[in-house]
């Protein structure tokens, strides 16, 4: 992704800048340096309100913890923890936010890829067709599908038995659905960049689609791949309407309910909120920290054409 | 309404810390409770408790159980009572005997004839109520229900000891003694009022309130039922008295943007606030389910005009802080509205006539029951019979009093509008903005109009 | 979350080139294959995407159960709906602010990063946020713009600015229930000409004077430690007086009289003024509330208490309500609801932007590193001046990576939901709401109005169907 390519992009490369500006260099620092400190200001504020005791937070501001740091305590988060797997609670909201991220990304990425496979190797006819169907289809909102997956997932249940309304399978069917186009998209791109001939000549070979596919696209496309992946990852973990829509009523919820329902309800709890906040995003913090390199391999791996 | 449900479950659990030293021995005292003769059998059982509710409902039935060896059924249905009930109804297989949250319900299937008449079975068990309650689900004549539950919407909650360095020693009677014991806070530098908000609601709640003590039960029913319309005088009347407290910026702790900015709860804690912080003002409005918010805020709050151990009552939370209420005042010149409360209830009605369902519908209209629930918190009834010292403290007796003396019982308004109760929180909203007789003018108007919308008539 | 990248263009035109060159060989068995590989993600997505798409349309022309048909009843609902005029103009606001807002940030950020030697940590640090959830940075930004200083960032670093230029008094009057100086005045003092306190009665050398103060908290005597009020004795050169708080626990309706409990005002500066304004002399009351001016000759005199001591603190700007940034208050209802740009829409901007300018960002520096640096030099060679090469050269160059980020917002924030009923408070919901937001309620909570809020979905759809041609147009050029 050219995106996060920037990121990466080494400071030691010289380029000549755009725009030519006259100030000095420190007086630029200065402004960077604002503006990151108050970029990091929210954060970092969230997090000390997580680590003051509940009392202290209409009292006093957390910033007036720089004078007085002996404020700092892990209280909240040892209260919280504590309560266990009680359903709606933090524990039970993050375990139930994994429950339905890590099968949605598994299998957004495995068929994805299988997808983006026969797009972009199968020789049939209304290929470049299917492929626009999905450009068009990454931009759908999910608003559309809402009420006829509702709709749907009753009907299926008056007939089989087994209403995914209301459970995590009926999420994570929904959030798949919904991470496809975009992940067909990404792969397809991918695969189409891969030279021609290695397939050829494992066809030739004799090798039939499946250990074409599993031999030697799919290891190829893992940068890819990986990158698709952190990203459905986090786009479902911080997903709040699908999940308002299909565990609204649930015992069970994601964090982001959890957050949602404590902000509407009890608002002034600000102790639960923070330290529930804090939980929700050190995951996809750490998981964009541990994974940014790779991605990044792979990025620049995929770009190469 | 939903939030109330959730409310009345963290009361029962704590007012059940409160309570349980409060109350020596076991529950349930004298009364005319019948006689409870051994049935035998079962009966199924349904009603909204769940969880903690579920269980301090199923321990005041417990006596019954044993007195008559009925095995109960119960099943807790949680907000979608009514829907339940009707589709089992519907479907022929409703349960013996359901408690219901909402009297218009009874009177659906009074008159669908689902339910049993209640009149022969009690015999004189009926005079445990007050006419206001029996009136309600009274059809054609006859009684269908028995109150279990009551709710007490109809209750000012004020920190006593901010009125105690107001000099204020007793709390309002009448409307007129409220505007005047809100100057002398204010003369005492203290904020009358901390107004609740929210989406709205809270908003509704308290010009309810108003609309019931200047109008009265017959005119508050009526406009519920959009059978007096929204422009007539009575409203502009309720609006104008409720203007008189609201409409001052002086009278709310923050003034109009500090109320904008006060969602439910936070309302409650600039009144009780928790230790380590001051009370902001001295009054709040809403129902008895504040006392679930005050105690959560913190265990030295005690009910009454006297701190934990006989204390005086201090502003200081950590110390032994109070917390009481007193009935929401009716103009001088209303008086004769002065016993109508506004609130909410559970009505035990019978689906089918079996010998069991009879023995525990007579149980339900004795006090046994209801003082045991009574005993562990969270619990108010209509019952005349269920005596004062079931009850942990001062407040929820007086709460319950409440209840048992009323002369008019009403349900909330806003939640029999349908599809525009909405619109007519975002209204009251609206003339928090701008309380002038123009706006109040305009405002009548667009309800009137929401009013026919979302009601159909 | 779409990253959509710069290099497709690349990528699929070798893809369908080659579908174009390849016959149709292959034989039977790997046309099998190929279908069976396509088959769990076309059923998936035609089940779940494709169906439900014209299941929406039609549910729109039934009524809320979705089960008799009303042909364009909820369409005809929705553009009759007071609220919804209010639900599309902050459509509009997102729509028209937000895109530019965030590629402009985006751009400016970018550029400066090219400057710095630690570019690679300033990215990251702006570029993190976008692993948040709306919900989490609804909730940040909440408590950073609460309105009590003593908890919002924003509105403290405003108090502690306000407190340093103009300090607030010892009896600072509340400004945000409307109290004025005014309101303490109890006996003996009114508001005199100037529009501050005065006594009411002049006095002269020898005459004692007492005035009365109420609405002064008991938080603030015990801070200030007020002692009881002792009653001034006169002193034949001077004039004597006390300022005490006219009230009492005891007996609390009587006024002007000084009561065994009742306390006096300390601290509270005076001034002396002469018959024609002038002053003619200064007096602070001590803890008893006492004070005195000496030698104060012959003349009569007003008492005067500085309008400093009554001096506001900041009580905080409720940035999460709807006052409105444009002056719509001579507007009716609907116009307003048109016109009005309600603060807590501001709020939330920043509170996306937060979250979205290092997307922008990263995308832009994307751009301008494969800019072609001859092209500048040469046009710098030429005598065009910094400004003159941005405009005319660069920003042309670049204009293909801000229509995507454009675009990309754009699609983005016509669905905005999370932000708005996590960061909103409940007052101000109504007047926050999107279009997004009304398809949620009307739908899921309440009744549930199924085809009042298909009619909404379709109009969502309808209003990215543009973003979505200019995609496909994009991707196949």
């Amino acid at each position: 992704m050219s995106a996060v390519q920037a990121v990466a992009q080494p400071a030691a490369v010289k380029r000549r800048s755009t725009f030519r500006i006259r100030p000095a260099k420190w007086l630029l620092n200065i402004v960077v340096i604002l503006i990151a400190a108050f970029w990091l200001m929210p954060t970092i504020g969230l997090a000390i309100i997580s680590l003051r005791p509940e009392a202290l937070f209409q009292q006093s501001g957390w910033w007036t913890v720089l004078t007085a740091p002996s404020q700092l305590t892990l209280q909240n988060y040892q209260t919280l923890f504590s309560q266990g797997l009680v359903s709606g609670g933090l524990l039970d909201s993050l375990l139930t936010s994994a429950e339905i991220t890590v099968p949605s990304t598994l299998l957004v990425t495995i068929i994805s890829s299988l997808t983006a496979y026969s797009i972009a190797f199968g020789r049939w006819r209304g290929r470049t067709l299917c492929f626009f169907i999905i450009i068009g289809l990454m931009v759908v909102p999910v608003q559309v599908a809402l009420i006829p997956v509702v709709q749907l997932y009753r009907a299926f249940g008056s007939v089989t038995g087994f209403n995914p309304f209301g459970t995590v399978i009926g999420v994570i069917i929904f959030h798949v659905a919904f991470g496809l186009p975009f992940g067909i998209f990404l792969m397809n791109n991918f695969y189409s960049g891969l030279p021609r001939e290695l397939l050829e000549a494992a066809r030739i070979d004799g090798a039939g689609e499946w250990s074409l596919f599993s031999r030697i696209v799919l290891p190829l496309g893992l940068p890819a791949a990986a990158s698709l992946a952190i990203f459905q990852f986090i786009w479902v973990w911080n997903d709040l309407l699908v999940a308002l829509v299909f565990l609204g009523a649930s015992k069970h919820f994601p964090l982001t309910i959890f957050l949602f329902d404590q902000i509407r309800t009890l608002a002034a709890n600000y102790w639960i909120i923070s330290t529930g906040g804090m939980v929700s995003i050190l995951v996809p913090l750490i998981v964009f920290f541990s994974f940014q390199r790779y991605f990044v391999r792979g990025v620049l791996a995929g770009a190469v054409k | 309404m939903k939030h109330m449900n959730n409310f009345g479950l963290i009361a029962a659990g704590a007012l059940a810390a409160l309570a349980v030293g409060a109350c020596g021995g076991s529950g349930g005292t004298g009364g005319s409770s019948p006689a409870t003769t051994q049935v035998g059998g079962s009966a199924t059982l349904w009603a909204e408790w769940t969880s903690t509710e579920q269980q301090d409902f199923l321990a005041s039935l417990a006596p019954f159980e044993t007195q008559s060896g009925v095995t109960i059924n119960y099943s807790g249905k949680g907000n979608n009572t009514d829907t339940a009930i009707a589709s089992a109804v519907a479907g022929g297989a409703p349960p013996d005997v359901a408690l219901v949250p909402d009297p218009a319900t009874v009177q659906t299937l009074a008159s669908k004839g689902s339910i049993k008449p209640l009149d022969s079975i009690l015999g004189n068990l009926t005079s445990n109520y007050g006419s206001a309650w029996n009136q309600l689900v009274t059809s054609n004549g006859k009684l269908y229900g028995v109150w279990f539950k009551g709710a007490n919407k109809n209750t000012i909650w004020y920190n006593p000891a901010e009125f105690n360095a107001a000099g204020i020693t007793s709390p309002p009677a009448t409307w007129e003694d409220l505007l005047k014991d809100a100057s002398t806070l204010k003369a005492a530098g203290i904020a009358p009022f901390s107004l609740c908000t929210d989406i709205g609601w809270p908003m509704a709640d308290f010009w309810q309130n108003v609309y019931l003590k200047t109008a009265g039960a017959q005119a508050y029913n009526a406009l519920a039922a959009h059978t007096t319309k929204w422009t007539d005088p009575t409203v502009t009347t309720a609006f104008t008295t409720f203007g008189q407290l609201v409409g001052d910026p002086t009278n709310l702790a923050g003034g109009v943007q500090g109320s904008l900015a006060n969602n439910y709860p936070e309302c409650v804690d600039k009144v009780f606030p928790k230790p380590g912080a001051q009370p902001q003002a001295a009054m709040v409005f809403e129902g008895d389910f504040v006392t679930s918010e005050i105690t959560a805020n913190s265990s030295n709050y005690t009910g009454g005009t006297t701190g934990a151990g006989g204390a005086a009552c201090t502003t200081d939370a950590a110390k032994t802080p109070c917390y009481n209420f007193f009935d929401f005042p009716a103009p001088s010149a209303d008086s004769a509205n002065k016993g109508a409360v506004q609130g909410a209830g559970d009505v035990a009605i019978m689906l089918k006539d079996t010998p069991q369902s009879e023995a525990l519908i007579k149980y339900l209209a004795g006090p046994q029951g209801a003082s045991i629930w009574a005993h562990l918190g969270g619990f108010a009834s209509p019952n005349n019979k269920v005596p004062s010292s079931s009850y942990p403290d001062s407040v929820t007796q007086a709460d319950a009093k409440a209840l048992v003396d009323a002369t008019g019982f009403v349900f909330s308004l806003d939640d029999l509008q349908g599809t525009w109760e909405k619109n007519m929180w975002q209204d009251m909203l609206d003339f928090l903005r701008n309380p002038s007789s123009s706006n109040i003018t305009a405002i009548q108007a667009k309800m009137d109009q929401e009013a026919t919308t979302g009601l159909g008539h | 979350m779409i990253g959509t990248d710069i290099q497709p263009k690349r990528a699929v035109a070798p893809a369908a080139k080659r579908a174009k060159t390849e016959g149709g060989g292959g034989g039977w068995r790997s046309h099998l294959g190929s279908l069976a590989f396509l088959a769990p993600g076309a059923v998936w997505l035609v089940a779940i995407t494709i169906y439900p798409l014209v299941a929406t349309v039609r549910n729109s022309l039934y009524d809320a159960s979705a089960t008799n048909f009303v042909g364009l009843a909820n369409y005809k609902a929705i553009f009759t709906t007071a609220t919804i005029l209010t639900t599309f103009r902050n459509n509009v606001i997102w729509v028209v602010v937000f895109p530019l807002l965030v590629t402009f940030v985006g751009l400016v950020y970018a550029v400066l990063s090219e400057r710095i030697r630690w570019s690679t940590a300033f990215k990251t640090i702006i570029f993190v946020p976008i692993v948040f959830s709306a919900t989490a940075s609804a909730l940040i930004w909440r408590s950073i713009f609460d309105l009590d200083p003593h908890i919002g960032v924003v509105n403290a670093a405003i108090q502690t600015a306000s407190d340093w230029f103009n300090p607030p008094g010892l009896y600072p009057i509340d400004t945000s229930t409307g109290q004025t100086v005014a309101h303490l005045a109890s006996s003996g003092v009114a508001t005199g000409s100037g529009g501050n306190l005065e006594s009411t009665n002049s006095v002269s050398a020898g005459d004692t004077v007492e005035l009365g103060l109420i609405g002064i908290s008991p938080t603030t005597l015990s801070t200030l430690g007020a002692q009881l009020a002792i009653e001034p004795s006169s002193s034949q050169k001077d004039i004597t007086g006390l300022v005490w708080r006219d009230f009492s626990p005891a007996n609390p309706s009587v006024r002007g009289v000084v009561q065994p409990d009742e306390v006096g005002l300390p601290g509270l500066q005076l001034s002396l003024l002469a018959a024609d304004g002038s002053t003619a002399g200064a007096a602070t009351t001590d803890a008893h509330g006492d004070f005195r001016f000496s030698n104060v000759g012959t003349g009569s005199f007003r008492v005067q208490i500085d309008p400093h001591n009554f001096q506001a603190g900041f009580t905080g700007t409720f940035w999460l309500g709807t006052q409105s940034l444009t002056p719509t208050s001579s507007l009716n209802r609907t116009e307003q609801a048109l016109f009005n740009v309600p603060l807590v829409d501001l709020a939330m901007i920043v509170a996306y932007l937060w979250i979205w300018a290092g997307f922008a960002m990263v995308v832009i520096g994307a751009g301008l590193a494969a800019l072609d640096r001859d092209v500048l030099e040469a046009a710098r060679i030429d005598g065009a001046g910094e400004w003159a090469t941005f405009r005319r050269v660069t920003m042309p160059m670049l204009s293909p990576v801000l229509i995507v980020v454009l675009v990309t917002m754009l699609i983005n924030v016509l669905k905005i939901f999370d932000i708005i009923i996590n960061m909103a408070p409940g007052s101000s919901q109504e007047e926050a709401q999107t279009l997004a937001v009304v398809m949620y309620n009307s739908g899921f909570t309440g009744l549930g109005n199924w085809g009042l809020a298909s009619a909404i979905a379709v109009i969502l759809f309808i209003l990215v169907v543009p973003a979505m041609v200019s995609n496909l147009s994009r991707i196949r050029g």
